[in-house]
């Protein structure tokens, strides 16, 4: 059986250590909503790294953009973006484009589209486990699973917390612990200055997956988790870590009440 | 100057007739399947061939929704249904998944795409990405500021949509499932149970509110329309006969005045007025020329009033009596100031002196919903007009 490939999300919990089976990729600042630290290409110095654009991109951003493009070091082995302007932007250059459009990968006829352009595409971990497997059987090529970390379920340009406390003169805080008042759901909100990302508080894990073929990367998000690189695939390996969910994976959604 | 498309949302067929009837240049319509608003009423293919013939007698247009997040189960019937609606002659269809903008292509489907707002398009790099899929015209993401407008239109040249006026994600469109995590009901699939207007508990006295005012962009028209956006855009699709006839009616009045160059301020201000009221949510100009803040937001849960502005339709006028039939829709009586609005008259003020019910007996009050009484009005009305309660100018 092939060794699992990860993906590590960069947080400030990360070593860096280096691993056969991982690649690291780094949210790009000035071009990433929802992580409590990005960085900026100087800062990148591990070989075959991932920049990762996670923001929809306002036009102005890409004059910002083109010059990193113009200046991107060879240890960068590709880019992982949600805008589809980002890919029109690198289509032409020799780096991994990869698609990690939020919530719109949730089939393999639309998966398979987007293979048509990009390399590689994550797979929302909207859906079902079985979804999941039949979107895994039938892509044209090895995609992208979301193993382990929080769900980001809202990105919004908004800057949430800072209205929050501005309206009732409250201290400003970049993150928040929120609980819905009916279901008393916990969540995390997480703002900078390009918007606010609601997360589930507890860590997702797509532990069901672990021997899923067709998988070019397993993919971990550390942000908000103060685990490192080892830890975190333990974590999914071993589904060791405790509460933890695993969210839509057994919990199919419905959307027509009558 | 050039025309700009008003474009309006149509719940059913009535609502699509008041719609037209009201200064709609289109209306967008959903189906009973791959629509974001899963729970509304929607089109049949044989009311959407309805809607379509309506239309285009009038020499107006439909287009149809085909915007959902497609799971595997959802794409058996697409192409069908997508070659039903290319044979039925809709004007075009607004999708978002990369699927449907395939398939129409490989398959030569006849069909125009519309880009849905779902695709959160901000930037003329996404929009050409788009293009490449003969995709004709944008619906762009209701965060695109002046910049991002004037932008992509230079450099695409596609036609462009706005939304203009009415409620509004707290996220960007499709970018949120909270809806399928708290209730279970699958947002980008058109379930979604607006949750963005709930409260949470932040550990401080005051509970944590992310709820967005509405939008309104009525005095950015003319701005809009510089920038070179082709088609104002009305949300509201769940919304009855009255919001519609309303917001459609003050805005086209104000397209024809500004396209002839005489909307002035105060009249901006008055239908701003009118517009605040129908909707029970105050609104705001939002993304277009900054970034929303402390003041377009809501913080104290759903602060929406009750709206019974809308007292009754006209039903029928006889010009010869001068005696209006009229359905109740919220309690009116003798001595209301009202007043009377619609497409073909100006908006005119009355005092109620007397009500009549069916039998011609003088009543003191229509307090049943839907009751029928009969008023003696001077100047005439048509079907379809409304009344409503008298807003000052």
């Amino acid at each position: 059986m092939k060794q699992p490939n990860f993906l590590i999300i960069v947080s400030e919990s990360i070593s860096l250590k280096k691993y056969d089976n991982v690649k690291y990729v780094f949210p790009l600042s000035s071009f990433c909503v929802g992580f409590t630290k990005t960085y900026n290409l100087n800062e990148i110095k591990v070989q075959d790294a991932y920049l990762y654009i996670n923001r929809i991109l306002n036009t102005s951003d890409f004059k910002n953009l083109q010059e990193i493009i113009k200046i991107l070091p060879s240890n960068i082995k590709g880019i992982i973006f949600e805008d589809m302007g980002v890919y029109e932007l690198v289509k032409h250059l020799n780096i991994e484009k990869i698609l990690y459009a939020l919530h719109a990968n949730c089939s393999y006829y639309t998966i398979n589209a987007y293979l048509e352009k990009v390399d590689s595409v994550v797979i929302s971990p909207d859906i079902t486990l079985e979804e999941t497997k039949e979107i895994l059987k039938n892509a044209n090529k090895e995609v992208i699973l979301y193993a382990l970390g929080h769900l980001n379920y809202m990105y919004s340009r908004r800057l949430l917390n800072s209205n929050y406390a501005k309206y009732f003169n409250y201290e400003p805080k970049k993150i928040l612990n929120l609980k819905e008042n009916v279901t008393k759901m916990p969540f995390i909100s997480l703002e900078n200055e390009y918007g606010t990302v609601l997360y589930d508080d507890k860590i997702y894990n797509a532990h069901p997956l672990k021997d899923a073929t067709n998988v070019k990367y397993f993919l971990i998000n550390s942000v908000l988790t103060n685990l490192d690189t080892e830890d975190l695939i333990a974590s999914f390996i071993n589904d060791s870590l405790t509460n933890t969910t695993k969210r839509f994976l057994e919990q199919k959604t419905i959307y027509q009440l009558k | 100057m050039t025309n700009i498309e008003l474009l309006a949302p149509a719940g059913d067929l009535e609502k699509l007739k008041i719609a037209f009837l009201y200064g709609a240049d289109a209306v967008y319509i959903g189906g009973e399947h791959y629509s974001l608003r899963a729970n509304a009423q929607n089109f049949s293919l044989d009311e959407i061939k309805q809607a379509v013939e309506y239309a285009h007698k009038l020499n107006k247009k439909v287009y149809v929704t085909v915007n959902i997040i497609f799971h595997n189960e959802d794409t058996a019937n697409l192409r069908n249904y997508l070659i039903k609606l290319s044979q039925l002659k809709v004007d075009a269809i607004i999708a978002s998944d990369l699927y449907v903008l395939d398939l129409i292509a490989k398959e030569k489907i006849d069909l125009e795409v519309h880009l849905s707002t779902q695709a959160s398009v901000l930037n003329e790099y996404a929009a050409l990405f788009y293009k490449s899929y003969n995709v004709k015209r944008i619906v762009l993401a209701r965060e695109a500021n002046e910049n991002d407008i004037k932008k992509i239109k230079e450099k695409t040249n596609l036609d462009l949509e706005c939304f203009i006026h009415g409620a509004m994600c707290t996220s960007i469109s499709g970018r949120c499932i909270m809806s399928n995590v708290l209730t279970n009901r699958d947002a980008n699939r058109g379930g979604c149970a607006q949750v963005c207007r709930w409260t949470f508990d932040a550990g401080n006295e005051m509970a944590f509110s992310m709820s967005s005012k509405d939008l309104n962009l009525i005095f950015y028209m003319q701005k809009m329309l510089d920038l070179g956006v082709n088609s104002f855009k009305i949300e509201g699709r769940m919304r009855g006969i009255y919001y519609l006839a309303t917001v459609i009616l003050c805005y086209r009045r104000m397209i024809d005045k500004l396209l002839s160059k005489n909307l002035t301020i105060e009249e901006s201000n008055y239908y701003l007025k009118v517009l605040n009221r129908c909707a029970n949510r105050e609104s705001a100009p939002q993304f277009l020329t900054k970034l929303p803040d402390v003041k377009d937001q809501y913080f104290l849960g759903r602060q929406e009033e009750s709206n019974q502005d809308f007292l009754g339709l006209v039903l029928d006028y006889d010009s010869k009596t001068k005696i209006a039939t009229i359905e109740e829709r919220n309690l009116f009586k003798k001595g209301d100031k009202v007043e009377f609005f619609g497409p073909q008259i100006a908006t005119k003020s009355y005092q109620i002196d007397a009500i009549y019910d069916i039998d011609n007996k003088l009543i003191e009050c229509a307090n049943h919903p839907r009751m029928i009484v009969k008023l003696k009005i001077d100047y005439p009305l048509k079907k379809y007009d409304m009344m409503r309660i008298k807003i000052d100018k």
